[in-house]
């Protein structure tokens, strides 16, 4: 059963002289096993979008249901946060036991699992991540690296097992090798447990190389929703949003002004490597 | 749950209150609360009351601001209230109204009740005023030129000053940082809601070690930042903004002093009620 969206608006202050209508009226079902990848400027309402979906922040109107649990009712919403993994911009602020192995088994205590299962959840979260068990089980969260610590964070939601997982911004502040890190972990997760991802991100390559789907928000609105091709296809139209676009997407509209016809399709490094050796093959002739 | 919470509820217009020294609205606020206990007949508290209301005007300040400002102590006043009924005053032979086993109400606590009620309303609107119209930034630089002179005796007033304006500063960054971590932690699956007392208590500490930990780096990046521009301390440091009194601040000390005045002598004359 997936997530469903409906009609949903927040906003912000309501009532007050200075509310904010952060997103305005959301529809998407998000299915199971998907990734999606969120992109929108900053302001644009991702943040609060996300945190809707495990009803951290309720709607203003509209409904969402998580497999059925009405994110609005509060007995549900417990039922559905379990299945619904959140893992907020900057996660390692939520670090706060003695030692990695304690932390991580924090979300799966919560659950109310027992011992034996606790310490499977968090040696697989820690597999998951990357976090030699050995070597980190026992450490402080506080003596890890910026990445570690974000792999320590990240894993505390995995341990939960949830049947979708959300992030926000995962890899907003670390270096290409971390990013990547991160984005293949997402990735082999995905295939290994069959969850859905949700990822925010500013990143439009990364978006590009990992997503199934993409949502792109402007001004708190859906402005587009389809595959990658769909979405980059109309690169310019990115662009005037404010918004970045792939550096391949980038080249293509340098070349198109220069006068080269590149198919709008192109946005991935693969297929314009393709393309050039085609034009290639063609002058060559 | 921590976003009701307004501190220093600064309402910015381009009045000639809000440009009035903040030192003199720090002296006119000590002046307003001299002349509220001044006050010894209810009658008199149209005085302090006209003030408040002529200040919200000149300052363009809706009025309903009186209100918000006296809500947060609302139980405070009901709970004075209440208790100056039942307490016995020091009258003989007192007129009694009701009176039921030990809980007397007489005319004189009836009296004293409405009597305390106003003082406290008038001194929390009176007060509130400074708030309403001095960000919180230039009151303490007025309070640290008021406090100058105990620099004689050794007393810290810069950095007493700094350490004010700093924790003003990041009260709304804690906040949000409070909000923050609430939610990491919710979805992990922490409840804050059920349980004993104890349980209860504890639940906090995933969010109080992050809370503590991320404030702790942040003043040690603050300090950082502030020593790597050549901060060190109030000594030979100029001020971008000199304050400066002016003439409407004479204006304003006057008619602080006159209410003082005009509050005794008409008690004096007229003794009634
Ligand atoms: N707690 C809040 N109170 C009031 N307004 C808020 C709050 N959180 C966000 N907003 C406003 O709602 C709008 C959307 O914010 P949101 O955090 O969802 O944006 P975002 O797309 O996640 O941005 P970023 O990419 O910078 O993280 C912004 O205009 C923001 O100012
Ligand atoms: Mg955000």
């Amino acid at each position: 059963m997936p997530i469903e969206v409906k009609n949903v608006t927040h906003t912000y202050m309501a009532g007050s002289s200075i509310s904010v209508n952060a997103i305005e009226n959301i529809n998407i079902t998000i299915n199971d096993g998907e990734f999606l990848g969120i992109i929108g400027h900053t302001g644009s309402g991702k943040s609060t979008f996300i945190q809707h979906l495990n009803g951290l922040v309720q709607p203003t109107s509209g409904t969402i249901t998580v497999d059925g649990y009405d994110m609005r009712d509060k007995k549900q919403k417990v039922l559905g946060r379990r299945l619904v993994g959140m893992v907020l911009q900057y996660p390692e602020y939520q670090l706060f036991e003695e030692t990695v192995y304690k932390d991580i088994a924090y979300g799966p205590k919560n659950m109310g699992l027992d011992e034996k299962a606790i310490d499977d959840r968090v040696r697989e979260a820690m597999d998951h991540v990357g976090l030699e068990f050995k070597k980190f089980a026992d450490k402080s969260p506080f003596e890890l690296s910026g990445g570690e610590k974000r792999r320590a964070a990240i894993a505390g939601v995995i341990a939960m097992r949830p049947k979708y997982l959300v992030l926000d911004e995962p890899m907003a502040g670390l270096d290409p090798k971390g990013r990547k890190n991160i984005l293949n972990m997402l990735e082999s997760l995905r295939q290994a447990t069959n969850c859905s991802i949700i990822m925010v991100s500013h990143s439009m390559d990364d978006v590009a190389r990992s997503a199934q789907r993409i949502m792109v928000i402007n001004e708190g609105k859906i402005a587009k929703l389809g595959s990658p091709e769909d979405v980059f296809s109309d690169a310019e139209g990115l662009v005037e949003m404010g918004l970045d676009v792939p550096r391949i997407s980038a080249l293509a509209i340098e070349m198109r002004k220069r006068g080269i016809d590149v198919p709008k399709n192109i946005f991935k490094a693969e297929q314009m490597l393709e393309f050039i050796k085609g034009i290639k093959a063609q002058e060559r002739k | 749950m921590f976003k009701d919470i307004t501190l220093g509820q600064y309402y910015p217009s381009d009045s000639a209150i809000h440009k009035l020294d903040p030192r003199t609205k720090i002296l006119t606020m000590i002046f307003y609360i001299v002349a509220v206990f001044l006050v010894n007949r209810i009658y008199a508290f149209i005085f302090p009351a006209i003030y408040v209301v002529s200040v919200m005007l000149i300052a363009k300040i809706p009025l309903r601001y009186i209100k918000n400002s006296i809500k947060p102590i609302k139980w405070i006043i009901i709970f004075m209230f209440i208790l100056n009924l039942f307490l016995s005053t020091n009258v003989e032979n007192p007129t009694v109204v009701f009176e039921w086993w030990i809980l007397r109400i007489t005319h004189e606590s009836i009296y004293r009740s409405i009597y305390i009620t106003l003082r406290l309303i008038t001194l929390v609107a009176g007060t509130s005023l400074m708030t309403l119209t001095t960000t919180p930034i230039s009151l303490t630089d007025g309070l640290e030129r008021l406090l100058a002179p105990l620099k004689a005796i050794k007393f810290p007033v810069h950095e007493l000053a700094m350490m004010m304006t700093i924790a003003l500063r990041f009260i709304p960054t804690l906040l949000e940082e409070v909000d923050k971590i609430t939610k990491a932690q919710l979805a992990r699956g922490a409840d804050f809601e059920s349980g004993s007392i104890i349980k209860r208590a504890k639940s906090m500490i995933p969010i109080l070690i992050p809370l503590f930990i991320s404030a702790f780096r942040r003043a040690d990046e603050l300090a950082m930042a502030m020593e790597s521009r050549c901060y060190h301390g109030g000594e030979g440091r100029t001020k971008m903004n000199v304050l400066k009194f002016h003439i409407n601040d004479l204006y304003a000390i006057l008619v602080m002093i006159g209410m003082c005045a005009v509050i005794v002598v008409i008690q004096m004359l007229l003794p009634i009620l």
